[in-house]
């Protein structure tokens, strides 16, 4: 019973989530900064909640580390004035009203740092954006996590751009990956739309294509496959990316269910227990499903709005030697004559 | 401008003032206002403190301000945490195995590395001027003497424990004294035994004798009340100021759940109060000579409210220019709030009276000190 209403209840969601989409953007313009050669780095970033949707652009030529491809890329990003290094703003955002950028950003509202090659699944970096050398023409996603924590904190909306036809992308190093690639369960309902224009990448993909998923618990045959949203299930998984190979199920068919199962308890270790307990099972081994066909790039979200946001402007403005730095200058030299003066001035009676 | 009648400020105004300017001096990392701030404090102290013996160490926290700068300059140096594209230079690296990647001793040094270090050592540096300027100018004895029956408990600890730092200070003033006396003053050989043993001997039996002194005058007494009461008296005392400082951190700092800020600090209060409440009923003591309170002990708390309040203000007006970006770097500008903050904070140097000048103190303390006794310790050892 508990199973036939959280079908229903993820059918509704589906089916009302999918109808009421706005009018598909396509990912040919979300992806028009990306890096046009295998070299430059290209960078994602997500606004998320913070409004200003997805915007990419290239850094061009070699990167010496994420914050460089900042700098090359021409983004305005801030630091934590006390934690270097922890990226606090990009592009002015979240403003200092919400955050002053004293301290690393609190783990409710930060920016999550991601990292994928072309035509690959994002993957939450190991490392520091400051500690990592990007591979030459790999991707770089920047996700800001409003409230979300462990293995719900999203990676940028939009597929990373799909491999050169011809030329394989450079595989990231394999310290580079280590948590799941986890799309959250909200965003389940967003993959379930038709595919976009785009075709999905199958250059070097081993594909495996999950018609029915198969449920491990013996449940209902079919269960992954609520109505319409089934036939965006089905699909395409490549297998290009060597960090991601390990966590995603072999080949067959038939095991191919099974191999999500053990990837949801291997790799989300930190994730919610109820979500992996037998009682959303089925459930969950469509999302597993659902998930796969999102990072994939095969099915993409249509509610992605394109970037609107002017990277290069930090919305502080100013920054310069200006006429309050010299008055500030001027006052603090006035306060520490007085001061000195006025001990100067006591010290024979002492 | 007539002349005003010289006469000691009640000290608990003193440290609101003081209290007031360290909250100002928390709520930014901008070294321009940082600095504003500490000369407005330092300006207070030089035109006002007294001349008694507690009062003459002002030098003594410029000096330990300017140590916490350095120390943190250094380790940031020598600790990694170097981002940012201006290398200022290169210190030699130490190869760390790969487990403790992220960790980096030595390599290049950044400005903005440095710069981060000096904004926090600064406002730390400042914050302690403010305490020690409340040390100066606030006489720790009459504190003692002005806090209500309800407060004395609590107000003894508070009392003795203020009291170490201005203690220490004099004693090593006057320890010092003794060895330039005796014409050692430049050596080093002697400085364990002939400086930091003195002063710690000379600590703790101003200690003893400050106990002695109080359990003599009924400090602490607590013969009079039932065990049972004692107990839950405490219990309130003690969970009520942990409220109260949970409290304020939760309000001072702005990165903290809201529930922890004012809710638990007027939680902590009233537990507070009531332990008092019932502390004070069992506790009679007169006063002998109250300080008085009057408008200048009431301009002063104001003066270090309002600069509090000006640094509030800015902070939800122009947060940009208190927490100023370092990447990229960007020079601090001195807001029009942040300013008005340092110069409501040096007004108590007007409007405080000015002290009175205690020459009674400086030739008792002449006379009593055991400087001479000292010196002919250490000759007969």
């Amino acid at each position: 019973m508990i199973r036939r209403f959280l079908l229903a209840v993820v059918t509704t969601l589906v089916v009302t989530t999918a109808s009421a989409d706005p009018p598909a953007q396509s990912q040919v313009d979300l992806l028009d900064g990306a890096c046009a050669d295998n070299v430059g780095v290209t960078v994602v970033i997500d606004f998320q909640e913070l409004g200003g949707g997805v915007n990419v652009r290239c850094a061009p030529g070699q990167v010496s580390s994420g914050l460089d491809a900042f700098g090359i890329a021409g983004i305005a990003w801030e630091g934590a004035v006390r934690h270097p290094g922890f990226v606090c703003r990009i592009a002015g955002k979240p403003g200092p009203g919400s955050d002053p950028c004293l301290n690393a950003s609190p783990d409710t509202a930060y920016w999550s740092y991601w990292v994928a090659p072309r035509g690959g699944s994002w993957c939450y970096s190991n490392f520091g954006a400051g500690n990592r050398t990007p591979p030459p023409g790999s991707i770089e996603g920047w996700s800001f996590a409003l409230n979300r924590s462990g293995s719900d904190v999203p990676p940028p909306r939009v597929a990373p751009p799909a491999a050169f036809p011809g030329e394989p992308p450079i595989p990231l190093s394999t310290a580079d990956c280590g948590a799941p690639t986890v799309v959250p369960a909200t965003s389940t309902a967003t993959t379930t739309v038709p595919p976009s224009p785009l075709p999905a990448p199958t250059s070097t993909a081993a594909a495996v294509s999950i018609a029915t998923p198969v449920d491990p618990g013996g449940g209902e045959p079919g269960a992954g496959n609520p109505g319409d949203g089934g036939q965006s299930v089905t699909t395409v998984r490549p297998r290009t990316s060597p960090p991601t190979t390990d966590v995603l199920p072999s080949t067959t068919p038939d095991t191919a269910a099974r191999p999500t199962t053990t990837v949801r308890a291997t790799t989300t270790s930190d994730r919610d227990a109820t979500s992996i307990s037998s009682v959303d099972d089925d459930v969950g081994s469509e999302r597993d499903a659902a998930r796969d066909a999102d990072v994939a790039g095969g099915v993409n979200d249509s509610m992605v709005p394109l970037g609107s946001v002017d990277l290069g402007a930090d919305g502080r403005g100013g920054g310069g030697f200006g006429a309050s730095t010299l008055l500030g200058i001027l006052l603090v030299a006035a306060l520490t004559t007085a001061g000195i003066v006025a001990a100067r001035r006591r010290r024979p009676t002492t | 401008m007539t002349e005003r009648l010289a006469r000691s400020v009640h000290p608990v105004a003193w440290w609101l003032w003081a209290l007031g300017m360290a909250t100002a001096v928390s709520r930014t990392t901008n070294v321009l206002t940082l600095l504003a701030l500490a000369a407005s404090v330092c300006v207070v102290v030089a035109v006002r403190r007294s001349d008694a013996p507690w009062a003459q160490g002002f030098g003594f926290y410029l000096r330990l301000g300017l140590a916490i700068i350095a120390i943190r300059v250094v380790f940031r140096m020598l600790l990694g945490g170097q981002y940012g594209a201006t290398t200022l230079f290169i210190l030699p690296q130490l190869q760390l195995p790969e487990a403790a990647a992220g960790i980096r001793i030595g390599g290049p040094v950044t400005l903005e590395g440095l710069l981060a270090a000096l904004y926090d050592g600064v406002r730390l540096a400042v914050l302690l001027l403010c305490l020690g300027a409340a040390n100066m100018l606030a006489d720790p004895k009459r504190l003692l003497k002005s806090l209500p029956s309800a407060l004395h408990e609590l107000g003894v600890a508070v009392t003795v424990s203020l009291m170490v730092a201005p203690q220490l200070i004099e004693s090593a003033r006057r320890i010092r004294r003794a060895r330039r006396l005796r014409g050692a003053e430049g050596r080093v050989k002697g400085i364990v035994g002939g400086v930091m043993i003195p002063v710690l001997e000379d600590a703790l039996d101003r200690s003893l004798v400050l106990a002695a002194a109080m359990d003599s005058r009924g400090y602490g007494r607590s013969a009079s009340q039932p065990r049972r009461a004692r107990t839950i008296t405490s219990a309130l005392v003690i969970a009520g100021v942990a409220g109260i400082a949970v409290g304020t951190y939760g309000m001072l700092d702005g990165t903290t759940p809201r529930l922890l800020g004012v809710p638990m600090l007027v939680t902590g209060c009233l537990v507070a109060i009531v332990g008092f409440r019932l502390a004070g009923r069992r506790i009679q003591r007169s006063v002998y000579r109250p300080d008085p309170w009057l408008l200048p002990e009431w301009s002063i708390v104001g003066c270090g409210v309002g600069a509090a309040a000006a640094m509030f203000a800015a902070s939800s007006v122009d947060p940009g220019n208190l927490y100023p970006s370092l990447q990229p770097l960007r020079w601090p500008n001195l807001g029009v709030l942040p300013a008005l903050a340092a110069l409501i904070g040096v007004l108590p140097a007007v409007l405080a009276p000015p002290s009175p000048v205690d020459r009674t103190a400086e030739v008792s303390r002449d006379l009593t000190t055991p400087d001479t006794e000292l010196v002919q310790a250490r000759v007969h050892r």
